[in-house]
């Protein structure tokens, strides 16, 4: 590569910025690395400006702290290591409760994709609004403000809703209801519980399979995922993921319907920790 | 002897007019910064912006010095703008020609026809090569990788 970087070196700075804006934000890093000339040219805000989403000031207007970044690729490397909280407006529901719907953003550095997590606030959860059936608690760990744990019901509905406008269009998203297993939970492994997305006329369904005698007998998270069973499995951040399904975002505008139940049954469950619900990109 | 008198009677001057397209095109002189000169139709040439200044501001027949471009550059660029300026040309020939236009050209070569495309203010050309050389860049990387 020596010979070829001095020949590309004799470039204007302008036309290797231009050059390395046409490649990803892992190659902008790496060209950084090879001279200072290189330096100069990938670090432009140029570059940068290119790998970020057009609508960054909309989405960095919302952030619900203030946000400060030194420069186009600060900003970038920002928004895509630590999800971003975001307010995405009020919401009322049931008629009487009005409150505050946070998201997070984040920028999949890998596919430079859109991610986006639904706080447990924002998702329709049934009988959430009644502290027997659910709780709403303040979590040091979650990214959230608040979670909320399911006490005790036997109908147990969780909905998300979000318009496809707000995703990356021509990408395949997977949604994940991130929950936690906690200590007491029970009732969760009875029966299968039912997941969908829908999304204008494409619908698709599965079944997960919860083992919770399995994770008492190991005494950890990994026990939940049998190779060939869809279930729930760790995320790296002390949450699990559980897959409510997949769908392709062309460039329409739509609204995903995201949905987690298991009402057939007549028994008694509890013990699941809801942090909210995430859509990525599909590797 | 009665032929000489018929070859003294001079035969009628014919007229032939051409039309607008049998013309022959003007061709521009281009010289390169290491003495190669090229005659250029003027449709290829004037589709570099520099050229086209360049034209405008001497009188015609003068030979257009390109101090930046040597002659290997500058005979490749040329037979990119010769093609360019064919109409019509679609879309899908302009791709398949410009594939093939880079297929057999190397790292250092597609540097060199940049910064020429870049002084020449070919637009088209700066862009199909800084899309070529990302590439490259990224097959670089990803194979060291």
């Amino acid at each position: 590569m020596s010979l070829m970087s001095t020949r590309i070196e004799s470039l204007p700075e302008e036309c290797l910025s231009h050059i390395i804006s046409l490649t990803c934000p892992q190659d902008a890093c790496r060209s950084s690395l090879v001279s200072c000339i290189f330096r100069d040219a990938a670090d432009s805000d140029s570059v940068w400006d290119k790998f970020l989403p057009l609508d960054y000031p909309d989405i960095i207007s919302n952030s619900v702290s203030p946000f400060f970044f030194s420069s186009k690729k600060d900003l970038y490397a920002k928004l895509s290591s630590t999800p971003l909280l975001i307010d995405g407006g009020r919401k009322v529901y049931y008629k009487y409760f009005n409150v505050k719907k946070i998201q997070t953003f984040l920028l999949d550095k890998y596919t430079n994709k859109r991610c986006y997590m639904l706080s447990a606030r924002e998702l329709s959860i049934t009988w959430s609004t009644n502290s027997l059936y659910w709780c709403w608690k303040h979590l040091l760990h979650s990214r959230f403000p608040e979670a909320v744990e399911l006490v005790m019901v036997s109908w147990l509905e969780i909905q998300g809703k979000i318009n496809t406008r707000m995703l990356s269009p021509n990408t395949t998203y997977g949604a994940y209801l991130v929950v936690q297993i906690v200590k007491r939970a029970f009732g969760l492994d009875d029966t299968p519980l039912e997941v969908s997305i829908e999304v204008g006329d494409y619908k698709m369904r599965g079944n997960i399979c919860m083992n919770l005698n399995e994770c008492q007998r190991q005494g950890g998270y990994e026990a939940f995922c049998v190779v060939g069973q869809r279930g729930p499995c760790p995320r790296g951040d002390g949450w699990l993921d559980i897959e409510l399904g997949e769908f392709y975002n062309d460039e329409g505008d739509r609204e995903v319907k995201m949905e987690f139940k298991e009402i057939k049954g007549d028994r008694l469950k509890g013990g699941l920790l809801v942090e909210g619900i995430e859509l990525r990109p599909k590797p | 002897m009665a032929s000489s008198q018929e070859n003294d009677v001079k035969k009628p001057e014919t007229t032939i007019t051409l039309k607008d397209d049998e013309k022959p095109e003007t061709t521009i002189t281009l010289k390169s910064s290491d003495g190669e000169v090229f005659e250029v139709p003027e449709s290829a040439a004037l589709l570099s912006y520099t050229i086209k200044i360049m034209v405008e501001d001497c009188r015609a027949g003068d030979v257009i010095s390109l101090e930046q471009v040597d002659g290997k550059t500058l005979s490749w660029v040329i037979t990119y703008l010769k093609k360019h300026a064919i109409d019509p040309f679609s879309e899908k020939d302009k791709d398949e020609f410009d594939t093939e236009f880079f297929s057999d050209k190397e790292f250092t070569s597609v540097v060199d026809i940049i910064n020429a495309a870049n002084y020449l203010n070919i637009k088209e050309l700066l862009h199909t090569s800084t899309r070529k050389i990302a590439d490259l860049m990224a097959i670089r990387w990803n194979r060291a990788m």
